[in-house]
């Protein structure tokens, strides 16, 4: 607005309680301060608002790279955050104006702030993917049927039926698979969250989701939870994988906040 | 990694390097919302995962990132586009060609399973449906 050039605002990453220990770098290669109130540590950078300000970040939110870089740095400094503490990363582009902002923002909601970093103590995100075959490739691998026709068109119709009967088994051996597997995690887990199965997920090659989880696990139960995340084979073209850890994206709820 | 109260060692778990499209999805759909007092309109930031179909310059560079879901969503694929238009006619002749072949196959199937057992049939009146989906997938 000023039109100054060096002119900055503050870009959030994190609430938690313990300022950065060593110098981190945020989304502007700036480094990456705390704003402190009521026992509580924001955070924060001061990024020039020629690049990251309104309007200039909507614009540049729409260039890949950018927003890759951005997301990837935003996400390096809520790490650092989660390697200090407990630690509620806040979603990509939350920009204030100055300090006295942030500083209220703590002050009012200090006790909701301070719940959600309680659930989150001790306690990690972990994603669970599963993957099933791409409908062609199950088709493909559809065994041949025992039943046999002199005539070629019905033995090519009972082919297809062997086929769909095939496909159809192995949709539902993956969807019972999956439900099993979910509901196991969830056991071992405080908390869960399904994510879409249509979002920005799918990849090349990698068959089709039938899966994508998150879920809070106790640090001294993880074992368990991997151990449960392994426990059970599921049909052969059923590919399950885990990442993590994630800082508790997925869990970053605040009381009153969360709500609007 | 290390976090108080001891994140377990994760080195030796399968536990995935975080790529790309992994982050996005989290640091744009998930995490704290906290209307600062600079508004970036947010119904723009959930905007943002169908604005980047839109914007993504190179379809590799995307792919090299991960990230491709659009190629299967028919809304952003334009259904009603010429080349589309001309796809559709090129499946409903195949389709009335498949038709003609169907019928004289049933023909054929019918003399087969009259000394064999009738229950196939029902496969015969279901095949129309099923063939024609599994063409227009695999065109896909």
């Amino acid at each position: 607005m000023t039109g100054a050039r060096d002119a900055t605002c503050i870009w959030l990453y994190a609430v938690t309680r313990d300022p950065p220990e060593d110098e981190v770098r945020g989304v502007a290669g700036e480094p990456v301060r705390a704003i402190r109130e009521a026992g509580l540590a924001a955070y924060a950078g001061d990024v020039p608002t020629s690049e990251f300000g309104e309007p200039a970040v909507r614009r540049n939110l729409e260039s890949l790279d950018w927003l890759a870089g951005a997301a990837r740095a935003h996400d390096a400094v809520v790490r650092a955050a989660v390697a200090r503490g407990a630690t509620i990363p806040v979603r990509l582009v939350t920009l204030f104006s100055d300090d006295g902002s942030v500083r209220e923002l703590l002050r009012d909601r200090a006790s909701d702030f301070e719940a959600a970093l309680g659930r989150l103590d001790g306690r990690t995100e972990w994603g669970v993917k599963v993957y099933g075959a791409e409908p062609e490739q199950a088709e493909e691998q559809a065994p041949a049927s025992g039943e046999t026709a002199s005539n070629p068109g019905t033995s090519y119709l009972l082919r297809r039926r062997a086929a769909r009967i095939e496909r159809e088994r192995r949709v539902r051996a993956a969807t019972e698979h999956v439900d099993r597997l979910h509901a196991r995690l969830t056991a071992h887990s405080v908390a869960e969250r399904l994510h879409g199965l249509g979002g920005a997920v799918a990849r090349e090659g990698e068959g089709t989701l039938l899966l994508n989880g998150a879920y809070l696990v106790e640090n001294k139960r993880f074992a368990e939870f991997n151990d449960a995340v392994n426990a059970e084979r599921g049909p052969g073209d059923v590919r399950v994988q885990l990442t993590g850890p994630w800082p508790p994206y997925s869990f970053a709820y605040v009381p009153g906040l969360s709500d609007v | 990694m290390s976090v108080n109260g001891g994140l377990p060692d994760v080195s030796g778990s399968s536990g995935a390097p975080a790529n790309l499209g992994d982050i996005l999805e989290r640091v744009l759909d998930k995490g704290l919302v906290i209307a600062g007092d600079i508004r970036v309109n947010l119904l723009d930031i959930e905007l943002l995962t169908v604005k980047l179909r839109l914007v993504v310059a190179s379809l590799e560079t995307a792919r090299e990132v991960g990230i491709d879901w659009w190629e299967r969503d028919p809304w952003l694929q334009g259904r009603e586009d010429d080349h589309d238009r001309d796809r559709g006619r090129e499946l409903e002749s195949e389709n009335r060609r498949l038709r003609r072949r169907v019928a004289a196959l049933e023909a054929d199937g019918r003399r087969e399973l009259e000394s064999g057992s009738a229950d196939d049939l029902d496969d015969l009146d279901e095949f129309d449906e099923d063939e024609e989906r599994d063409r227009q997938e695999k065109r896909r």
